[in-house]
């Protein structure tokens, strides 16, 4: 309940705050977001195994967002798309944490115990 | 299992997460093109349309300019005072850019170079456009056409959205820029030999491919709108 209020709040400040992010770094903002939902999707998952940890979550989250605005950068500044690296870890991250999301949560809902199994992937 | 503080934390990264989500929606939201497709069809079908109907009045212009002069001439060889005026009257329409001219000049030719690797495309700013026809005017120009538009008194070179405006007919920036201009060949193209010229300021910058022609035959087109005047008197 918490993280969807989180994102309201979120994105009421984001339409109402004025704030204006250069137009040159506007490019890097997508890939920004997609760390960040990765980050979150990740901390769904450990949250729910019960393995979360603050500090991994919150050093993971600016973590991301960073080396991922950085390697944006980088592929501008050599003309190689390197964002696309980018794109395809967290995507790829994005679905498997989702399915293991879902996994627990479906679990959960039958009120079986969830045991964590061997081959967990997808 | 279901702690509060792993929530909270979540729950935080949330409200950044949203703020990014909807500030690149606002970003976004800005339309790149305000029409869809079938009206963009239309539009361009409209534009061809017209273009045709200015090529037709053009030709229709021509036309009866062809049926004045000969008028004009068969006034002038019946009247002595008439044919006198006539002359007169061709004078001046030489003087303000009404007929087509040649002479010994230069050619400039001004290229965007748009390749791939740089993405900045490079355009021309119609200052620059301004600036080269002041300088050749102080070099002695004495007839100057920008893209086969002859500047006279009233020409404007000004942008318009995305394009230049001279003499009201529109022109691409980023495509090539020809400027024609009579007068002493030598003392025209010195002008841009300056090492502060416009020109040499505009191969500094880069993105340019600038050619200067010294021509014993330069042809420029006369004005070919209609100078009509509402608001002078002669005092």
């Amino acid at each position: 309940m918490i993280p969807l209020i989180g994102l309201i709040i979120g994105i009421i400040l984001g339409m109402f705050l004025k704030i204006d992010i250069p137009a040159a770094y506007s490019t890097y903002v997508p890939v920004a977001i997609l760390a960040a939902l990765d980050s979150v999707f990740g901390g769904l998952r450990a949250s729910l195994e019960g393995k979360f940890q603050s500090d991994i979550f919150i050093s993971g989250f600016f973590g991301n967002v960073i080396i991922a605005s950085l390697l944006a950068y980088l592929g501008d500044r050599l003309n190689v798309p390197i964002y696309l690296a980018a794109v395809f870890v967290f995507g790829s991250r994005l679905f498997n944490n989702f399915a293991i999301i879902r996994r627990l949560i479906i679990d959960m809902a039958k009120g079986g115990k969830y045991v964590r199994r061997k081959n967990d992937e997808a | 299992m279901y702690n509060r503080s792993s929530q909270i934390w979540i729950g935080l990264i949330c409200i950044i997460l949203g703020f990014m989500v909807s500030y690149q929606l606002r970003y976004i939201k800005t339309p790149r093109y305000q029409y869809t497709t079938r009206q963009f069809e239309n539009l361009v079908k409209e534009t061809e349309d017209l273009k045709k109907q200015r090529d037709e009045l053009l030709a229709k212009t021509q036309e009866l300019q062809v049926k004045i002069d000969e008028i004009e001439k068969s006034v002038a060889s019946s009247n002595k005072v008439a044919s006198q005026m006539k002359e007169e009257l061709d004078q001046l329409r030489l003087l303000s850019g009404l007929t087509d001219v040649e002479g010994p000049g230069i050619e400039i030719t001004i290229t965007p170079v748009n390749d791939l690797s740089n993405k900045q495309s490079s355009q021309i700013y119609y200052k620059d456009l301004i600036d080269i026809v002041n300088e050749l005017n102080s070099a002695g120009a004495e007839a100057i056409s920008i893209n086969d538009e002859r500047f006279v008194g009233r020409t404007q070179i000004r942008q318009a959205g995305l394009s230049i405006k001279i003499n009201d007919s529109k022109f691409d920036p980023t495509q090539p820029f020809i400027i024609k201009a009579i007068g002493d060949p030598a003392i025209l193209e010195g002008a841009f030999k300056m090492p502060d010229s416009i020109i040499e300021i505009l191969k500094k910058i880069g993105g340019f491919d600038i050619k200067i022609v010294r021509s014993d035959n330069i042809k420029i087109l006369k004005y070919n709108k209609s100078l009509e005047y509402k608001y002078i008197q002669r005092k």
